[in-house]
């Protein structure tokens, strides 16, 4: 999923001063998801925001809404009626959804409720964790399903460097070092052996070193 | 004027004497008092809500930390508690009006005594 955090209200209550009727737009997948940009994240944020303001003697109208996915146009459209209501929009998606809400109603100020952090996954209960970094040409295969890409903290293709101590990485103790994860898996899988095989350096022309990316799939375009 | 009270309180702390207690407080103060299945059930919204009208003090009330009846209730409760006095100082509403109490399910004394807090002390 995407991870993401909430914006300091602070932050966010500037950035609505000049307004009166906001709508802030939820969206119920990665955010969701992250405890960020949910039915609650949107209610709870609208309910601090007009604390804030009735505090300032200012009088603001919140619309809430959540739609299930903000990078979606088909769900996007579910929130046109509210957006014209409203003078201005506070997404609580990614940066992706607010951009595609920003592209959507590109006659009203957007704003950005939530700072998009990284593609991750949910270790345990409230703990999420950087996993991917998208570079568009996946090697998990050679490295027992560890990404050192993304995992390893200098992103090295043959490690581990000298850093590595007691399986933690010198950058942050709380930080597992990558190489000694894929190592004891290998190890595990009985396929230490593998390291040896050629892997010829990463083409990072599949990230974005190349411009901003796009995927086509002809055969879903009509 | 009476101060204006808005108190969660888990049901599972509520018997025959408390209620007189509780019933008591609400000729000293404004109080209303919201009897909820477990205090894991207070989401951060229903409290900045109660400050949202016009709350002077928001208490949130769950039984010991061990005792609840629905194991991490009264944890979740007061985490989500922290995560709101987190979000009340942003915007530079006094944290202290905002207060959680594990109470003791049998310990009426002690219940009556934190009543008497939240209704008389300056949080």
């Amino acid at each position: 999923m995407i991870v993401g955090e909430q914006k300091p209200v602070k932050e966010i209550k500037n950035y609505l001063e000049p307004y009166k009727k906001v709508l802030i737009l939820g969206c119920g997948t990665c955010v969701k998801t992250c405890f960020t940009g949910g039915e609650e994240e949107v209610s709870e944020l609208a309910s601090a925001l007009r604390l804030a303001f009735k505090k300032q003697g200012k009088k603001i109208e919140i619309e809430e809404l959540t739609i299930e996915r903000q990078c979606e146009d088909e769900f996007i459209m579910q929130s046109a009626q509210a957006a014209k209501r409203n003078e201005a929009i506070l997404t609580l998606g990614c940066g992706a959804g607010a951009q595609s809400i920003a592209r959507r109603f590109n006659a009203m100020p957007i704003f950005p409720g939530v700072n998009t952090t990284f593609m991750g996954t949910l270790e345990t209960q409230g703990v999420f964790t950087e996993e991917c970094s998208g570079c568009g040409n996946c090697e998990l295969a050679y490295f027992g399903g560890i990404c050192p890409i993304t995992r390893c903290s200098k992103k090295l293709m043959n490690g581990p460097c000298g850093g590595s101590s007691d399986g933690k990485c010198e950058v942050n103790k709380d930080i597992d070092c990558a190489w000694h994860l894929i190592i004891e898996k290998l190890e595990a899988l009985g396929e230490l052996e593998s390291l040896n095989r050629y892997v010829p350096p990463k083409d990072w022309r599949s990230a974005s070193g190349s411009g901003p990316r796009k995927l086509i799939r002809e055969d879903q375009i009509i | 004027m009476k101060k204006k009270i808005t108190m969660f309180i888990c049901v599972n702390l509520i018997n025959e004497k408390r209620s007189a207690i509780l019933q008591d407080a609400c000729q000293k103060a404004d109080l209303k008092i919201i009897k909820i299945p477990c205090s894991g059930m207070i989401k951060k919204v229903f409290l900045i809500r109660a400050f949202e009208a016009d709350a002077d003090i928001v208490a949130a009330l769950g039984c010991e930390q061990d005792k609840c009846r629905y194991m991490q209730g009264s944890i979740r409760a007061e985490k989500r508690v922290i995560r709101t006095k987190k979000i009340l100082d942003e915007i530079d509403i006094e944290s202290n009006r905002l207060v959680f109490f594990n109470i003791s399910s049998d310990d009426n004394k002690e219940f009556s005594k934190t009543i008497e807090k939240i209704l008389t002390e300056r949080l």
